[in-house]
């Protein structure tokens, strides 16, 4: 609409510590809406590989019980559960049952093999042969699809100290009102006895560097508010995939979502016919349906800021568009040059095929059908210990898709 | 059983003739115990037997399942017990038990006269009267004995005045009097010895306890005098009067004295039986071989009658007339927590009817001995309870030796003593289980040299020495039944037990045993616990002090010990909880998967809890736990937590939380019939009507292990002959056609997915085939599964939310369910609280918390001080309340929520197994109407309070529609001119009228079928039910 100011923002990304399951990064100038279906996209929706059925076949010499209730037997979903989310499927997987029954003697793994979680021990004599099947999924289906093992956000608080009513403070009092923290947010400067902030994101809103200040006759002594624009994101990922590329993922994602917004508004006007309802549908009831389905809790805040939405709706999916990719494309920028992207993963002797795997998820990821692609990798384990022998076999036949 | 029997042998010359090893029978063995395999094996033992070291045992197993002989609760046996009866009479009873009789002594004060009631007489009869009988022929004596106190004499005149006025003066002119009140039998075999039986009856049935040698009655006089010395010493001063419920006057009989019981019984019967059976046969006149009786031991007898009785619970003595129901019990396997509580159960002597508040109460006696806190809701409650965790029950001890040794410290006794030395000013009497013993001069003295022959382990530890310095009597006890626990020993003040001691208990060089020998700690008895002044700890005894408490948190039992700090909580919650905690799924023993239990309840991930307490580590519930540490939001949210409702995280379902497996046996039995015959199994067909069926089934036409099995699918193909009663000549060569078909199908809920897990062959006692299948089914939780803290906190889920809805904390935290913090305020459970405090410290500084009741003095439960610095060290508020933000919105709550693990159990109570609806369905043969219950798939009845609001509302049509239409309507013929129901002929296409013998006057029309029944019925009975029809 003309004569509107243009409250346009330019999202801007700030990566401040990258790992392989671990991110940190600053999102600034947007706000919660949009940090927040982030989030959610990063829990439930970012595609991944795992194990889905599980078909364990005859165990030889009755190899207890252990073989149908805890393990893999018992229906496909628990068997998976505790392994949540494998996207090298078939590697991973069999790692996990390696690790497994060579639980009690970890001589055999190799240093950097990294250890699954135990889903069965095996006895000496026994073995397991089972048939698992990785289908693609997302975490909004079950757990085990989704990539994230942590991913949250805070604001970012901006503290105020009054520093002449700090200075009023003896040694002592500021002391006591910096102990009163939790966390260590303030600090005393060992040279001037001045209160500094060292870290104001250990702050956790607490209040009680406001209630101390308070209950010393100070009221005011400091001011924290949080910044409602800022926000700094953390992201663990379950090694499903990298933590940098669940971010991406994530806003790939994200921006088809905002692609199918698009498209429904585009055929709005064929919608005429509805009448009453259709333009009742337009008048922003479609839009919070729609980003109400697609789980982002955007309509609020940006109806508080721009009035009239009816009107404005595709020039704000547009810029919202625009602020996806331009944070795509700067967190594209900032990543840190030396990072390495390419896949030295070290997930041991399975590197190949896990490669693959992985590389077949992220071909998925341009077409998000609503459908699943079953990745039927069928790799036969048979893991099988021997009277006398201390050290495992594995013997994964894994045929390449 | 094995046993050494003499036998005797042959006509003319007599022979004693021994053999040795003779089986008279056998007796089901309790697990655990001395005699069982099981005992005395350490874990490695039991694990290879296939056995869980944690099982408690104390269990029998008869006919294939698990028995409790439950502990039952009675009043003291052969104890004077003063009381007032329902019309507020004082009553002092004696209940006798004697090896031969058991029998029940009442002493009544109506209208200021004593009287005596007992079953043999017809009414009561007066107690001076008694004396006399007894030989006491002089009121002066009678007095004497009683006491000097002129109060004594003025009380017991009328009843001397009552015996006046009968004219009985002497002996003879008693036992006359007494003789025309026995009750008479209807056929009187009395007549023999017509003069004894009064006497008799005051010889052994009279205070049954006290025997009498060759009519020798002092001891029994002196008996009567002492009661009515309590009696008067009642009427005078109201706090004589004894309390029935005070746990001193109880006895606790266990499944060793039980079995005994019975076992006397069964053992004289064989006696009978043999002696029976033998003289059968003497009298026969051919004999062929010499007679030995060790061939005529019937063996069955007390196998067959144990073994019923433990099975069925019902006790039947014939000798003492006993008939008790519901003894034995099935051992709760629902949880480790249940059986172990199962054990500890007492069983109350009364009816559960009663409604008297009094033995429901909780009693201060009780402390320590029984458990507080578990005792059932309901019509049960307060009766029914369980031991608390040290309490011992003594076991019966020999009386020759202690009644030598009292003497021997100064006991006079009893024979030597005249009436009026009886109750000598300073002189105590000496009760031995409750006979006179006689008096002794220097009652503390006497009592503390028994205590130190206690302690120096001459007699035997379980021994209670108590001095009533109200009644002025020293109680001495050595019977068993009775409750007691161990103490510490203090003198003036200070423990017996010092660092030292506990060092060594710590290395492992003292055993709790070894404390006992010492004389460091000693078992006290109720009663006893009344002379010894107890600090709780050590710290606060002063010098009068004589022990000391063990450990507080003791005086609660298993169930309530799971409570962490249970003493923060409202009383009941933890009452609650008690019953909870038997209902909560986990592991029932490690030998779990290896038993074939008809019912199974299992949690696939149970963890051990993160606010544990010493009595879960004592018990074992750490290693078999029944819940899972779950991240709790106190906060609202969606409305879909009201009235105790959870909200479940979804993603925290998927990873395992709550989820369970649940297994069912079905049996199926290959059955041999009288005509040779039997059930064969056939191979499954693979092709056909049936093919789909039976998938699951192997060759050998039983469902395959790791099969899933669904609703209608068939699990064995079992064929039976057709003829089952006229034999057959070769069995195995009858025809295909001479059997039919007698598959058994699955029936379980649609749409989910049980797999057969094991098959097990076996035989059943009539040594046919009997296939077991374990059908395992694993389930996620859903919307109104049913879930509970540890502190009576129940609730359903319900609703599951995705994880990204949730919310979360800017260290990623996300709840796994949200409980409404309106569960707080009326519960006042405060415990839980500090359960959540002490559980997110516990996660952040990787240190079990502990939470023992009334631990904190004793470093056994961690202080809220110093759990919330422990949380400020890490990082979190003092308070447990963490900064969230919205899941939907990403914005910060307004609030700070209160936010941290609590262990939560989930129960046995699931949705699936209780969903019902039904639309139309099957319906019963007789009536026509729907089936009941859910197991029929049933109609919801819609009752007659429902009817009556539908008339008052005037719903006429809704009535019609629900009362027949969806029920039970017919159509029938109805005659006009007789008003009776008529029939329709298909042939000439009309209603007739069998009674008219024409369709004349026929009108058809609909009722229910069920009123249709109802005037055939009542034809039937002559009664003629005739329909007016109007114009409609």
């Amino acid at each position: 609409m003309d004569g509107v100011v243009s409250y346009q923002r330019f999202p801007k990304i700030k990566i401040r510590e990258v790992k392989d399951d671990y991110l940190k990064f600053e999102l600034r100038e947007t706000d919660a809406s949009m940090a927040n279906a982030l989030r959610r996209v990063m829990i439930s929706e970012v595609p991944t590989i795992a194990i889905d059925l599980v078909r364990s076949r005859s165990t030889h010499r009755s190899s207890t019980t252990s073989s149908s209730p805890t393990a893999s037997a018992s229906s496909p979903s628990p068997a998976t559960a505790p392994c949540p989310c494998d996207s090298p499927a078939t590697a991973t997987h069999a790692t996990e049952t390696a690790s497994a029954s060579t639980a009690p003697s970890s001589s055999s793994s190799p240093s950097g093999f990294v250890r699954g979680i135990i889903i069965v021990k095996l006895r000496r004599g026994q073995e397991l042969r089972l048939r698992a099947i990785a289908r693609k999924g997302i975490g909004k289906d079950h757990a085990k699809w989704s990539p994230a093992a942590t991913v949250t956000f805070m604001y970012e608080p901006d503290i105020h100290i009054n520093e002449d009513m700090m200075e009023s403070l003896s040694l002592e009092d500021k002391r006591n009102w910096i102990e009163s923290s939790p966390t260590k947010v303030f600090d005393i400067d060992p040279s001037t006895h001045q209160v500094v902030v060292v870290d104001p994101e250990a702050y956790t809103y607490d209040d009680e560097v406001i209630k101390k200040a308070e209950a010393m006759g100070k009221p005011g002594l400091v001011e924290i508010y949080a910044k409602e624009t800022d926000f700094i994101f953390t992201v663990e990922s379950t090694g499903a995939i990298k933590s940098s590329q669940l971010v991406l993922n994530a806003i790939q994602v994200l921006k088809q979502k905002l692609d199918a917004v698009r498209l429904t508004e585009d055929t709005e006007e064929a919608d005429e016919q509805f009448g009453e309802l259709g333009a009742h549908m337009r008048g922003g009831g479609a839009l919070a349906t729609i980003a109400d389905d697609l789980g982002l809790g955007l309509v609020e805040s940006n109806t508080a800021s721009q009035g009239n939405i009816s009107s404005s709706t595709n020039q704000k999916l547009d810029r919202i568009i625009s602020m996806m990719e331009h944070l795509l494309s700067s967190g594209e920028v900032q990543v840190n040059p030396a990072m390495d992207f390419s896949y030295p993963h070290n997930y041991g002797r399975y590197k190949d095929s896990h490669y693959y795997n992985v590389k077949g998820v992220e071909d998925h990821l341009i077409d998000t059908s609503e459908e699943c692609e079953v990745f039927q990798i069928e790799p036969e384990i048979v893991i099988a210990l021997n009277e006398g022998e201390d050290e495992m076999k594995i013997d994964v036949n894994s045929d390449k898709p | 059983m094995v046993s050494i029997e003499y036998t005797k042998g042959s006509h003319g010359d007599i022979t004693v003739a021994t053999k040795k090893d003779v089986i008279i029978g056998r007796l089901p063995i309790m697990l655990r115990s001395r005699c069982c395999v099981l005992n005395l094996r350490d874990e490695a033992e039991l694990a290879r037997l296939g056995e869980c070291p944690l099982d408690p045992g104390g269990y029998f197993v008869v006919k294939g399942t698990e028995k409790v002989i439950l502990i039952q609760e009675q009043l003291s046996k052969n104890r004077i017990i003063i009381d007032k009866d329902s019309k507020g009479h004082l009553i002092a009873s004696v209940t006798s038990s004697t090896d031969a009789i058991k029998s029940k002594t009442v002493f009544i004060l109506d209208k200021e006269k004593i009287r005596v009631v007992l079953n043999q007489f017809i009414k009561p009869i007066p107690i001076m009267v008694i004396m006399k009988a007894m030989g006491i022929e002089s009121d002066q004596e009678v007095v004497q004995m009683i006491g000097r106190d002129p109060r004594y004499g003025v009380l017991l005149l009328p009843s001397i005045q009552e015996c006046v006025e009968e004219n009985v003066y002497t002996q003879q002119q008693a036992l006359e009097y007494l003789e025309t009140k026995v009750k008479r039998f209807s056929f009187s075999y009395g007549s023999v010895e017509k003069e004894g039986r009064a006497l008799s009856i005051i010889r052994d049935v009279f205070l049954a306890n006290v025997l009498v040698r060759d009519l020798h009655f002092r001891p029994k006089c002196i008996y009567v005098a002492v009661i009515l010395r309590r009696m008067m010493e009642a009427v005078l001063n109201k706090d004589a009067i004894d309390d029935k419920d005070y746990v001193g006057n109880k006895r606790l009989e266990l499944s060793g004295q039980m079995i005994s019981l019975l076992f006397e019984d069964l053992f004289k019967t064989m006696n009978s039986e043999v002696k029976k059976s033998t003289d059968n046969l003497l009298e026969k006149s051919s004999r062929s071989s010499k007679l030995d009786i060790s061939q005529h031991l019937a063996r069955d007898i007390i196998t067959h009658g144990l073994e019923r009785a433990i099975s069925t619970g019902n006790w039947d003595v014939k000798r003492f007339k006993m008939h008790r129901k519901g003894m034995t019990q099935v051992v709760l396997r629902l949880s480790f927590i249940a059986t172990v509580g199962h054990m500890t159960r007492i069983l109350p002597q009364f009816e559960k009817s009663r409604k008297v508040s009094g033995p429901r109460a909780l009693q201060p006696s009780q402390w320590g001995m029984l458990c507080p806190c578990d005792t059932p809701e309901g019509e049960a409650c307060g009766l029914v309870k369980n031991l608390s965790l040290m309490t011992h029950v003594t076991t019966d001890d020999e009386e020759g030796p202690l009644i030598s040794l009292c003497h021997s410290l100064g006991v006079e006794d009893l024979e030597l003593l005249s009436g009026e030395e009886l109750h000598a000013p300073n002189s105590f009497l000496v009760m031995f289980n409750g006979l006179i013993l006689g008096k002794h001069r220097k009652p503390q003295h006497f009592a503390t040299a028994l205590r130190k022959l206690r302690r120096a382990g001459i007699i035997g530890e379980f021994v209670s020495v108590f001095v009533n310095e109200k009644q002025k009597c020293i109680y001495i006890a050595s019977d068993g039944g009775r409750v007691c626990r161990p103490l510490v020993i203090a003198d003036k003040g200070i423990s017996r037990v010092k660092e030292h001691h506990m060092k060594e208990l710590k290395v492992g060089i003292r055993t709790f045993n070894d404390f006992l020998r010492d004389g460091l700690i000693e078992y006290l008895d109720v009663n006893e616990q009344n002379n010894a002044l107890i600090a709780l700890y050590e710290g606060e005894a002063v010098p009068e002090t004589t022990h000391v408490e063990i450990e507080p948190f003791t005086i609660l039992g298993v169930c309530a010990g799971l409570i962490p700090f249970p003493h923060h909580n409202q009383s009941p919650r933890n009452t609650y909880q008690c019953a909870m905690g038997k209902q909560a799924m986990g592991n029932i023993a490690y030998n779990q998967l290896c038993r074939m239990d008809s019912l199974l309840y299992l949690l696939v991930y149970p963890q051990r809890p993160l606010l544990t307490t010493r009595t879960i580590e004592l018990v074992g519930y750490d290693k078999l736990g029944a819940g899972q540490n779950a991240t709790v939001a106190v906060m609202s949210y969606s409305g879909y937590d009201i009235e105790d409702a959870i909200v479940m995280n979804k993603s925290s379902l998927d990873r395992g939380f709550g989820r369970c497996i649940v297994t069912k046996k079905l049996t199926a039995i290959n059955q041999k019939y009288a005509n040779n015959t039997m059930d064969r199994i056939i191979r499954p067909q693979r092709v056909g009507r049936d093919a789909e069926r039976m998938q699951i089934l192997d060759d050998d036409g039983l469902a395959a292990p790791g099969e899933i099995i669904r609703p209608y699918d068939i699990y064995i193909n079992k064929q039976s002959p057709i003829n089952k009663e006229i034999s057959v000549h070769s069995p195995a060569g009858l025809p295909d056609s001479a059997y039919k078909s007698a598959i058994q199908t699955y029936k379980g809920p649609r749409g989910e997915t049980a797999v057969v897990d094991r098959v097990a062959l076996t035989s059943d006692k009539d040594n046919n085939l009997c296939i077991k299948f374990l059908i395992r089914h694993t389930r996620r939780p859903e919307l109104g599964d049913k879930f509970s803290s540890r502190h009576g906190q129940k609730g359903v889920c319900g609703t599951i939310i995705q994880q990204e809805d949730f919310p979360f904390s800017e260290r990623g935290i996300c709840p796994d369910l949200i409980m409404n913090p309106h569960g707080f305020p009326s519960r006042m459970t405060i415990g839980k609280m500090i359960e959540l405090l002490g559980g997110k410290a516990g996660v952040s500084c990787g240190r079990f918390h502990y939470g023992s009741a009334f631990g904190e003095p004793s470093g056994h439960a961690d202080r809220v001080e110093v759990i919330s610095e422990t949380l400020v060290k890490h990082g979190f508020s003092y308070s447990g309340k963490d900064f969230i933000y919205s899941g939907i919105t990403g914005s910060p709550l307004q609030a700070y929520i209160f936010m941290g693990p609590i262990y939560y159990q989930k129960l046995k109570h699931m949705v699936l197994d209780k969903m019902h609806a039904r639309a139309s369905g099957p319906r019963v043969m007789l009536t026509r109407q729907p089936t009941e219950g859910r197991s029929r798939d049933g109609g919801l009845r819609l009752g007659e309070m429902e009817r009556d609001c539908l008339i008052a509302y005037g719903a006429s049509m809704l009535i019609y529609e629900r009362l027949m239409v969806s029920s039970d309507p017919f159509e029938v013929q109805v005659c006009r001119a007789c008003g009776l129901l008529g029939y329709y002929n298909y042939k000439l296409k009309a209603g007739i009228c069998s009674t008219c013998k024409n369709g004349d006057n026929i009108s058809t029309m609909k009722l229910p079928y069920a009123c249709k029944l109802l005037f055939q019925e009542l034809q039937s009975m002559n009664i003629v039910p005739r329909l007016k029809l109007a114009e409609a």
